[in-house]
């Protein structure tokens, strides 16, 4: 008597649990009709347990995919694990599963179906659901905030290389005429006032590296530049442009010289690779006021290393780390002219990492600097 | 003497170029959108054609890919004449068939004059 009590009690509790889940639960035999259902199930999909109890769930509960194209039953999570061909495991869709409720509205639901086994035999199965209405709007929402940041950033570098064009076109005006009349060609300009247009052509000329430089940067951290990858040999490439910087070192009375290089094969972007290659010259030449540069290649494993050094003012230690950041600029270098907004080895910094290339740089106040760039070999 | 066509929307560099152009001993004329450009390419001929890229109704690269195109213009050389510095523009226009890429800001007006004429020696 008292054992038939406790087992009323037990079922009774059993059944107080199921109710009280909150997803929708059913329960099928083995053929698939439903021998229970909890009181979620009947919220979440608008059928009375009563008028459900017996029939087919596949029949009961329609299932479509994302646009709306109804689940074949065989196709069914509950048909695979009641057909008993997948591993006695829980098993849940691959891409979202929308539940038709007996209004045939629909709504995406989070589904779980766990085959249910007595003494080693299938006897039936339970599908557990929830409605992730919630989730999937929070998720639309995370795809269209993706959407506009990405529509953001095209329109940043629209906005950037539209205001660099239009930057650019004045002063190809005013670099123009001041060459014209700088070189006579339009009017005769004395000597005082030739001085002073030639001061004006290199400001114009200073600006147009600075947009370059503003344009290229941004282009940069938003991933718009296109690295093309080529074979060639790194040793002409030195020698070349060591020849293009041959008039500056000359005019400061600098020694530049390349060391004799054998044949380096990268594979690198050659334009980049000159204009980083050229920036490193350039700021040694610009930093150095007696003694000179000197250039040289080697292969060392699987890198072709440019070590270019310089016996300049050098790099005070603190400093040596944020060389390469954006915008660093040189505390003696700023006190003497402004012909530098402190993108240049930014740059050369973030054209190396997409080539899989590094910079690196060693440096004694007084003594000089050597800048160290790696390459992949061919 | 040669025809030298200057596509150019911009008035006062197309002003300039036409100063520079003016002792050259060549006639020198000009459009400011490509669609214009285009007209003028097909009723006058001319030997030799400059071409700015970012210009109304029609670019740069679609008058060089059209006249690139066209049996009858195609031997028309064309220098791409632009601020635009970038590396892949300057692919772009060589691709297209340009003959020449000059950057405005990097070559004077008189550099943009010899290589016009050099240009225009050559085909002699």
């Amino acid at each position: 008597m008292q054992n038939k009590v406790q087992n009323t009690l037990s079922k009774a509790i059993d059944k107080a649990i199921l109710q009280s889940i909150g997803d929708g639960l059913s329960v099928v035999d083995k053929e698939g009709n439903i021998t229970y259902v909890n009181q979620a199930f009947e919220k979440l999909l608008g059928w009375k347990a009563i008028d459900v109890m017996g029939k087919y769930l596949l029949d009961i509960v329609h299932v479509e995919d994302e646009v709306g194209n109804p689940v074949p039953f065989k196709e069914r999570i509950l048909s695979t694990v009641l057909s008993g061909k997948t591993t006695p495991t829980t098993a849940t869709p691959t891409s979202t599963y929308y539940f038709i409720r007996s209004d045939k509205s629909r709504f995406p639901v989070a589904l779980l179906v766990t085959p249910v086994f007595l003494e080693g035999k299938l006897i039936g199965a339970v599908q557990l659901f929830r409605d992730i209405t919630k989730e999937k709007q929070a998720q639309k929402q995370q795809t269209i905030q993706l959407l506009s940041e990405v529509e953001l950033r095209i329109k940043e570098r629209d906005f950037v290389s539209f205001a660099s064009h239009q930057l650019m076109t004045p002063l190809a005006l005013v670099g123009g005429y001041l060459s014209m009349l700088i070189s006579g060609k339009i009017g005769k300009v004395d000597d005082e006032a030739k001085k002073y247009l030639d001061e004006s052509f290199q400001g114009s000329q200073r600006m147009t590296r600075l947009i370059e430089s503003l344009l290229t940067t941004s282009r940069l951290e938003g991933g718009h530049i296109k690295i093309e990858p080529v074979k060639f040999d790194l040793g002409s490439l030195l020698s070349d442009t060591v020849k293009e910087f041959q008039h500056m070192a000359q005019e400061k009375q600098l020694m530049l010289t390349v060391a004799k290089l054998e044949p380096v094969i990268v594979m690198a972007d050659i334009n980049y690779t000159k204009e980083i290659i050229s920036n490193v010259i350039n700021n040694a030449l610009k930093y150095t006021e007696k003694g000179g540069v000197e250039v040289k290649a080697s292969a060392v494993g699987n890198s072709a290393v440019v070590a270019i050094k310089d016996s300049g003012i050098g790099i005070n230690q603190k400093d040596l780390a944020k060389v390469f950041d954006k915008f660093y600029m040189s505390e003696n270098f700023i006190s003497k002219q402004a012909t530098s907004i402190g993108l240049g080895l930014y740059i050369s910094r973030l054209l190396l990492d997409l080539m899989g290339g590094t910079i690196k740089v060693e440096s004694k106040v007084g003594e000089g600097s050597t800048f160290t760039i790696s390459l992949p070999l061919a | 003497m040669a025809k030298i066509l200057l596509i150019e929307d911009d008035l006062p560099l197309l002003r300039m170029y036409e100063v520079a152009f003016k002792n050259s001993g060549h006639t020198f004329i000009h459009a400011v959108d490509g669609e214009e450009g285009l007209k003028v390419i097909a009723s006058e001929k001319p030997d030799l054609v400059l071409l700015d890229l970012v210009l109304p109704k029609k670019s740069g690269f679609e008058v060089l890919e059209e006249v690139k195109k066209d049996l009858k213009l195609k031997a028309t050389p064309v220098i791409c004449l632009s601020v635009l510095h970038q590396q892949e523009d300057i692919e772009k226009c060589k691709q297209l068939g340009a003959d020449d890429y000059l950057i405005k800001t990097e070559s004077t007006p008189q550099e943009v004059v010899s290589k016009a004429l050099s240009k225009l020696a050559g085909l002699k």
